[in-house]
C-alpha cells in the first residue's frame, strides 16, 4: 500500500495520474491463501473437542450484600408485606416506602438493587417472591421504556455476580433469554460447536484483566489503586455531560430503534410471558409500572418506534388482564427531582414519586 | 446497507457468482448498477432519487457541453447548481437557518424559526464530489462526455465507495467501467489482504477505542490528562475507521475487477500539515487540490495575504465538507493557520528535513498538532471545549491519572495490528508465509474482539 505505484489514465489528450497500491505488494497467491486457511483452521482445532455452551453459575469470590432468594423469602416472611415492589434503582431511590405506608396504609417490600433488569427480576420474582410462605397478592414491577423484553441487559461482568446469587441449580430459561437472546439461531449453531467462537468473550476478559492487572501493579504502594473503582468514579452518570450524553442515547436509540423496539418480535424471546405465568399459577396480580427519566423531560424525545412499542405493551398486557401505569408524562416529576441520568435525588424524589404512587397505585391492587 | 452486516456479506457472494457468470461488460455493468442502488437504498429506499437527478443531470450536462461547446461554462455552472444545490439542502439548510436565526435574534429580532426536518442522505458529499469531478474534468477537456448512461450512473453510484468513499475520479473510474473484465483466482488472493485489514481495523481496533473516546468526550469536566487520552483513541479511532471503509471498499472492488485509488498512505508518519494531507483522505485532498486550491491560485507567484486567503477558503470549505457545524469549520480552519505558518517558516510543500533527530522532532511536533486537530473536530460543541480549555484540571494525579493511563494503554494494545500491518509492508513485503500468517491471526482476532453492538462508520455522517 506505502509503495506507490504510479499509473497514468489517458483520457483524450491529457493525462491523469492517479496513485495505485501495488498489487504484488498486498496480494496472496494461491498457496499463500491455503497457507492462512490451514492456520485458521489449525487455531479452531486446538480449541475442539466441542463443548455445548453452559452458563456457570457458580459464584467466583463473594458478594457483598448481595439480594440472595433466601432473603427475599425471609423478608417477606418476617415482614407480610401486603404488596412488593420490584425493580432496580429507579425504585429504590425512587421511593419512600415509610411514607407510602404512612400515605396509604399499605406496607411494601421493595426487592431491587442497582442496575438489575429483566433477568434479575425474574429470579426474584421466581425464587423469591414466588417460592414465599407468606402469599403475596399484588407484585408492581418498575420498568424503564424496553427494560421487561431486554433479557440480555446486564447479565455479564460485574452484574453476573449479582444474578447468580439468586439462581438454583438449573436455570434453562435464564441462560436461553439471558445468555443466548442475542444469537440468530444461526449465530447459536456456530456458538454451539465452534469453540473458539464460545471462548470469546472469555478472551476478551481475560486479556483485558491482565492489562489492568499490569497497570495497577505500575503503581507504587502508595498510590496502588483499584483501576475499576476509579474508571467508575471519573466516568460516573454524574459527572457526565448531560446534553452530550442525551444526544448519545439519542444516537444509540435511533440506531437500535427499529430492533429494540420491536415488541412483537422481543416479547416472545423475553421473560415477561414466563413471568406473567407464574403469577397466575401462585396466584399473584402483577401491575406494570413504566418510570420517568430525565430524558422524558424533553418534549418529544421518544423515538417514534418506542412510543408503539409501548402501544404494544400495553395492548399485550391488557390481553393478558394486566394493568400498566405509564408515569413517563408525569409532570410532577420535575428537572430537580433528579441527580444524574436517570436517577432520582434520594432527597427530594422519594417523596414525589412516593406520592405520585400512594395517589395511583392502590385501586389496582388485588383486594 | 452497511460493510460490517451480514446483509452485505449475503449481497456480496450472491453478486459476484452472477457477476462472473454473466462474463459480458454491458450486462455486468447493468447489473453492478441494479446493485449499487440496492446497496444505497436498502434501508432507505428514497436515497436512490436523488442519486439518479444527480447522475442524470450530470450525463446530460456532460453530452451538453460536448455539443455546445460554446455553451460548456453555462453547463457547467448549471452543474455546480445541481449538485452543489442538492448538498447544500440536504446537509447545510439547518445549519445556515440557525445560524441566520441566531444572529438576528442577538441584534434584537426574534423570527420564527426556520429549521426543517431533514434527513441526510448517506453519502452525498462523497458521490456529489465525484460527479462534479466529471463535469468539471469534461469542461476542461480532460474527459470525453459520456455517452453510455449505464456507464455513467454506475461511475457515479459503484457500490463500494458510494458512501465514504474514495472519490473517485472520472478519469481513473471510467475506463475501467468501459473496459472488459476477465475472471482470475488472482483476484480473490488480491482481495483477501484489503478485506481482513479492513474488517481488522473496524470491528477490533475502531469500535473497541471508540469506547474511550466516547466517554471522556462526554465527560462535563474532563482533566487535561483524560483529554489528551481521549483525544489519542479517537485519532486511532478515526483512522481506523476510515481507512477501514476504504480497504472493504477497495478489496470488495477488487472482487469485481477494479481498482480504487488509495486513501490513505500512513498519515500519522506525517512531519508536516502538507504532508499530513499528501497522506490522509487522499482521494478528497487531491480532489480540493485540483478542483479549489489550484484555480485558486494556489501558492505560486501570491503574496502571503493572498495564499492565506486561499488556504482559509480551501480548508474553511474542506472543513465544511465534513459536517454542517462550526467546530469542523473551525478543524478546517486550524489547518489553514497550521499549513500558513509552516510555509512561512519555509516548512511547506515537499520540505523534509535533513538528519533522524530533525526528523523526529518534526514528527513529534507534527503528530501532536494532528491529535489536538482530532480534538477539534471530536468535540460536538465549542463552548464546551473552550470550558475544558480554561477550567480544566491538568489530571496527573489521582482517578486521572489511572484511568488515562489505562486508556493510553488500551488504545497502545488495539493499535498493535496498525503496527503489525506497517511491519507487513515495510519491512518483509516479499516473505508472503509472514503475511498469510497474519492475516490468519487478524481473522482470529476478528472473531474474538469483534464489539457485539458495533458503530456505524464515522464518515457515513458525512
Amino acid at each position: 500500500m506505502n509503495k506507490e505505484k504510479k499509473i497514468k489514465t489517458i483520457s483524450k489528450n491529457k493525462k491523469t495520474t492517479i496513485a495505485l497500491p501495488s498489487d504484488s505488494l498486498l496480494s496472496l497467491d494461491f498457496k499463500n491463501i491455503l497457507l492462512m486457511l490451514a492456520i485458521v483452521v489449525f487455531l479452531n482445532l486446538c480449541f475442539f473437542p466441542s463443548n455445548k455452551m453452559s452458563v456457570n453459575h457458580t459464584l467466583n469470590g463473594t458478594l457483598e450484600n448481595g439480594i440472595t432468594s433466601s432473603l427475599i423469602i425471609n423478608a417477606l416472611n418476617m415482614g407480610k408485606s401486603d404488596v412488593v415492589f420490584i425493580g432496580n434503582s429507579m425504585l429504590t431511590r425512587g421511593i419512600d416506602k415509610k411514607k407510602y405506608k404512612s400515605l396509604t396504609g399499605i406496607s411494601v417490600q421493595l426487592i431491587g438493587t442497582g442496575g438489575a433488569e429483566s433477568a434479575w427480576w425474574y429470579l426474584a420474582f421466581k425464587n423469591g417472591v414466588c417460592k414465599s410462605d407468606y402469599h403475596i397478592k399484588t407484585a408492581v414491577f418498575f420498568f424503564r421504556d424496553n427494560e421487561l423484553t431486554e433479557p440480555s441487559e446486564r447479565v455479564t461482568d460485574d452484574y453476573k455476580s449479582g444474578i447468580d446469587i439468586l439462581c438454583e441449580a438449573n436455570e434453562p430459561l435464564l441462560d436461553r433469554l439471558a445468555y443466548y437472546n442475542d444469537m440468530s439461531d444461526l449465530e447459536l449453531m456456530i456458538s454451539n460447536h465452534w469453540p473458539l467462537y464460545q471462548k470469546r468473550k472469555d478472551f476478551k476478559m481475560g486479556i483485558n484483566a491482565a492489562i489492568k492487572k499490569k497497570i495497577n501493579k505500575s503503581f507504587s504502594n502508595a498510590a496502588k489503586t483499584n483501576i475499576e473503582k476509579a474508571t467508575e468514579n471519573i466516568f460516573a452518570d454524574t459527572n457526565m455531560n448531560q446534553q452530550l450524553f442525551t444526544k448519545y442515547q439519542f444516537k444509540i436509540d435511533k440506531k437500535t430503534a427499529s430492533f429494540d423496539f420491536d415488541f412483537n418480535n422481543k416479547v416472545k424471546k423475553s421473560f415477561l410471558p414466563e413471568i406473567i405465568s407464574l403469577a397466575k399459577q401462585n396466584n399473584i396480580k402483577l401491575i406494570f409500572v413504566r418510570v420517568k427519566k430525565r430524558r422524558d423531560l424533553i418534549p418529544n424525545s421518544q423515538p417514534p418506534e418506542l412510543i408503539q412499542y409501548v402501544n404494544n405493551l400495553n395492548t399485550y398486557l391488557k390481553k393478558e388482564n394486566l394493568v400498566m401505569l405509564d408515569f413517563t408524562n408525569e409532570r410532577r416529576i420535575k428537572e430537580e427531582n433528579y441527580t444524574d441520568g436517570d436517577h432520582q435525588d434520594n432527597m427530594n424524589a422519594p417523596r414525589v414519586f412516593t406520592q405520585i404512587l400512594a395517589d395511583t397505585l392502590p385501586q389496582y391492587y388485588a383486594k | 446497507m452497511i460493510f460490517t452486516s451480514f446483509d452485505f456479506v449475503f449481497f456480496i457472494l450472491i453478486l459476484f457468482v452472477l457477476y462472473w457468470a454473466i462474463g459480458r461488460k454491458e450486462i455486468q455493468n447493468v447489473l453492478l448498477l441494479l446493485a449499487s442502488y440496492l446497496f444505497y437504498g436498502w434501508v432507505t429506499p428514497w436515497f436512490c432519487i436523488l442519486l439518479a437527478s444527480s447522475s442524470v443531470a450530470d450525463y446530460f450536462i456532460g453530452l451538453g457541453m460536448k455539443h455546445y461547446p460554446d455553451r460548456k461554462k453555462q453547463f457547467l455552472i448549471f452543474s455546480l447548481i445541481v449538485n452543489l444545490g442538492f448538498l447544500s439542502f440536504f446537509k447545510y439548510y439547518n445549519f445556515f437557518a440557525e445560524n441566520v436565526h441566531a444572529a438576528l435574534t442577538t441584534i434584537g429580532l426574534h423570527p420564527e424559526p426556520w429549521v426543517l426536518s431533514i434527513v441526510l442522505p448517506v453519502g452525498i458529499s462523497f458521490y456529489t464530489f465525484q460527479s462534479l469531478s466529471y463535469t468539471i474534468d469534461v469542461y476542461r477537456g480532460n474527459l470525453e462526455a459520456r455517452k453510455n448512461i449505464i456507464d455513467f450512473m454506475l461511475f457515479v453510484s459503484f457500490f463500494p465507495q458510494l458512501v465514504a468513499g474514495p472519490i473517485e475520479r472520472a478519469t481513473h473510474l471510467i475506463p475501467q467501467i468501459e473496459a472488459k473484465r476477465t475472471f482470475s483466482w488472482n483476484i480473490i488472493g488480491h482481495a483477501i489482504p484489503f478485506l481482513v485489514r479492513g474488517y481488522l481495523k473496524k470491528l477490533v481496533i475502531a469500535d473497541n477505542v471508540s469506547i474511550y473516546a466516547d466517554k471522556v468526550f462526554m465527560l462535563d469536566h474532563p482533566s487535561i490528562l483524560l483529554l489528551i487520552a481521549g483525544a489519542l483513541a479517537f485519532t486511532v479511532q478515526i483512522f481506523a475507521d476510515f481507512s477501514a471503509y476504504t480497504d472493504i471498499a477497495r478489496g470488495s472492488a477488487i472482487l469485481f475487477g477494479f481498482k480504487l485509488m488509495q486513501n490513505f498512505n500512513l498519515p500519522y508518519i506525517a512531519i508536516s500539515p502538507s504532508d499530513f494531507w499528501r497522506r490522509w483522505h487522499i482521494s478528497f485532498s487531491s480532489w480540493i487540490r485540483d478542483y479549489l486550491y489550484i484555480p485558486l491560485g494556489g501558492s505560486k507567484g501570491k503574496t502571503l495575504l493572498g495564499f492565506g486567503i486561499v488556504l482559509i477558503v480551501s480548508m474553511g470549505l474542506s472543513g465544511l465538507w465534513h459536517g454542517a457545524s462550526w467546530h469542523f469549520v473551525v478543524w478546517g480552519l486550524y489547518y489553514a493557520l497550521l499549513l500558513f505558518i509552516y510555509h512561512f517558516l519555509g516548512f511547506g510543500g515537499k520540505w523534509k528535513p535533513k538528519g533522524f533527530l530533525k526528523n523526529i522532532i518534526a514528527w513529534i511536533i507534527m503528530f501532536s498538532f494532528t491529535i489536538f486537530g482530532w480534538i477539534l473536530f471530536r468535540t460536538s460543541d465549542l463552548h464546551w471545549l473552550a470550558n475544558v480549555f480554561k477550567n480544566a484540571s491538568s489530571g496527573f494525579s489521582g482517578d486521572s491519572l489511572v484511568v488515562s493511563i489505562e486508556i493510553i494503554v488500551f488504545v497502545i494494545y488495539y493499535s498493535i495490528p496498525l503496527f503489525m500491518f506497517m511491519f507487513l509492508d515495510k519491512v518483509v513485503p516479499d516473505k508472503k508465509w509472514i503475511h498469510s500468517t497474519v492475516y490468519a491471526l487478524s481473522i482470529i482476532a476478528i472473531c474474538i474482539f469483534f464489539r457485539d453492538k458495533g458503530l456505524d462508520f464515522i464518515y457515513f455522517q458525512f
